[in-house]
């Protein structure tokens, strides 16, 4: 052992790499993207909670500009979205859900947006050092482990 | 006549594995094993750059052993008779 440590990640990236994670965690939850006209109509007259992720900072060239990304599962719409000013958070709509049902479906979306942000980012650049990822696996706990590796 | 050969890794290539652990709270468990010194703190130090700031640190007894191993070796040399 050399050393051991623990991060409270930051969410500070371009755009692109933020939406590349809310395609691989909503994904991975049973959503399925959705396109801009859809997203307008069907989130109407519905019960709707917007959360933060705390710790965002949107990065780069499209900071002036305000993005989204829709997915659905079930008549339910999230959608990640980026402001002007770079904050990200998560907007979920649905029928037949409480206030507290999609707050804590959001909220799984935000952590699971986070663990694929943090995977995406460690992976690259530890592979560009030489590093293979020799294990991984989704723990009982949703803990995502990975063990990377390199001889020398 | 002693040599002493300053080696990396003498005579086996070693292993260096970093542990991951993203939890679902997105607090992320950082285990840098088998990777000594200087080399230890450069990945420590990137993984920070990307991920964010560090909660705890802690650097474990093979952190402080050095990186290179020394090897001594005896060796005789024939000395040259004059003629």
């Amino acid at each position: 052992m050399s050393a051991i440590f623990v991060v409270a990640p930051l969410l500070s990236a371009a755009w692109p790499a933020i939406s590349a994670a809310a395609v691989a965690a909503a994904s991975a939850l049973g959503f399925t993207q959705l396109s801009q006209p859809e997203k307008k109509q069907k989130q109407s007259e519905k019960e709707t909670v917007e959360l933060d992720l705390p710790g965002s900072q949107v990065l780069g060239e499209s900071l002036a500009r305000e993005e989204e990304i829709s997915f659905v599962r079930e008549g339910i719409t999230v959608t990640f979205r980026k402001d002007i000013r770079g904050r990200c958070g998560v907007r979920v709509c649905g029928e037949g859900l409480s206030r507290s049902q999609l707050t804590r479906l959001g909220r799984q979306l935000s952590q699971r947006l986070v663990q694929e942000y943090v995977k995406d980012r460690v992976l690259t650049e530890l592979r560009k050092k030489g590093f293979q990822v020799a294990e991984e696996e989704v723990t009982a706990d949703r803990t995502v482990r990975l063990l990377v590796r390199k001889w020398r | 006549m002693a040599v002493i050969t300053l080696m990396d890794s003498p005579g086996k290539m070693k292993r260096q594995e970093i542990e991951i652990q993203i939890k679902e709270t997105g607090e992320t468990v950082v285990h840098i094993k088998g990777i000594k010194g200087k080399t230890c703190l450069h990945y420590a130090a990137l993984l920070k750059e990307v991920l964010g700031p560090v909660k705890n640190l802690q650097y474990t007894s093979e952190y402080y052993e050095p990186e290179t191993e020394v090897e001594i070796t005896d060796r005789l040399e024939g000395k040259k008779r004059a003629p």
